[in-house]
């Protein structure tokens, strides 16, 4: 597959697989590690009545499990795709739109999280 | 500083007494990053109208944006914990929205990350007049991260007139 394709096709697949991981982990009550910013140290339990800062592990967690099933893709596509393959602009179009039909809804859920959370509506 | 329960020792936040100096480099950062990426945005609005002849202009300001979006979000990262326990135990119980808004602005912001990466990893591997089909998500992605990028700038500087320190 040619670079630019490649790029395209891989770049598709982290932005929403990095989109659906983050979500995943308020959708499945992932335990990501938590930095407690007075203790100094990183748990992977929420210890009520300590400040803790779960927003880089679940970060953390959308990125590597993101990078990792991005990283298979590409291996697959570099093993199953000649270097002539090329995209054709209906497949390129597409992509794109799947690609937005999962990040706008990650996007609207994780306001609506938040809002609901803090009695904004 | 806060003082623990028994006053035994005083517990410190990181960086903490950086914290107002890195606070106005975020902002510093934040200048650049909205005028590369609004700069941008001019770039791929003439791509929709079929007009190519600031091609290079528009890769320069994308590497711009992307430079500076990783300034913005590394600083930001880092003055997050002192944020978190001074700034945000403010918030917390007097404006629970603003909090909210807060809270939205760092969710974005790391799914901005993922888009940044690619949007200039992307730009890096195309030229706009010669693969037009690119644009399909080329476009998009530029729309939407001046969306996010322009609310965190919203969000970040009314908090920051809200409560900016706690000096």
């Amino acid at each position: 597959m040619k670079k630019a394709d490649l790029t395209y096709l891989v770049g598709s697949v982290f932005i929403a697989l990095t989109s659906l991981f983050y979500c995943s982990t308020i959708w499945f009550s992932i335990a990501v590690p938590r930095y407690y910013p007075l203790e100094h140290t990183w748990k992977c339990v929420n210890q009520k009545g300590l400040i803790s800062q779960g927003w880089y592990g679940m970060q953390g967690f959308g990125f590597l499990a993101a990078g990792i099933a991005t990283l298979l893709v590409y291996l697959a596509l570099k093993r199953f795709c000649s270097p002539n393959t090329a995209l054709t602009p209906t497949a390129t179009r597409w992509i794109s739109v799947i690609t937005l039909l999962i990040v706008l809804p990650c996007m609207g859920y994780l306001l609506c999280h938040e809002f609901v959370r803090w009695n904004i509506f | 500083m806060i003082a623990s329960s028994d006053d035994e020792f005083i517990k410190t936040v990181f960086l903490e007494n950086c914290y107002v100096f890195l606070l106005v480099v975020h902002l510093l950062a934040t200048f650049v990053l909205i005028g590369s990426m609004s700069h941008n945005l001019l770039g791929v609005v003439a791509y929709c109208r079929g007009r190519f002849e600031r091609q290079a202009l528009e890769k320069r300001n994308a590497r711009v944006f992307f430079g500076s979006y990783v300034v913005v979000y590394v600083i930001g990262c880092v003055i997050y914990p002192a944020y978190r326990v001074y700034i945000r135990q403010y918030f917390d119980p007097q404006l629970p929205w603003a909090t909210g808004l807060f809270e939205v602005k760092e969710h974005w912001g790391a799914l901005a990350t993922a888009m940044v990466l690619v949007y200039y990893l992307l730009r890096k591997q195309f030229q706009p007049s010669e693969d037009r089909s690119k644009l399909a998500l080329y476009v998009p992605l530029c729309f939407l991260l001046n969306f996010i990028v322009w609310y965190k700038v919203i969000v970040g500087i009314w908090l920051t007139i809200l409560k900016g320190s706690w000096l």
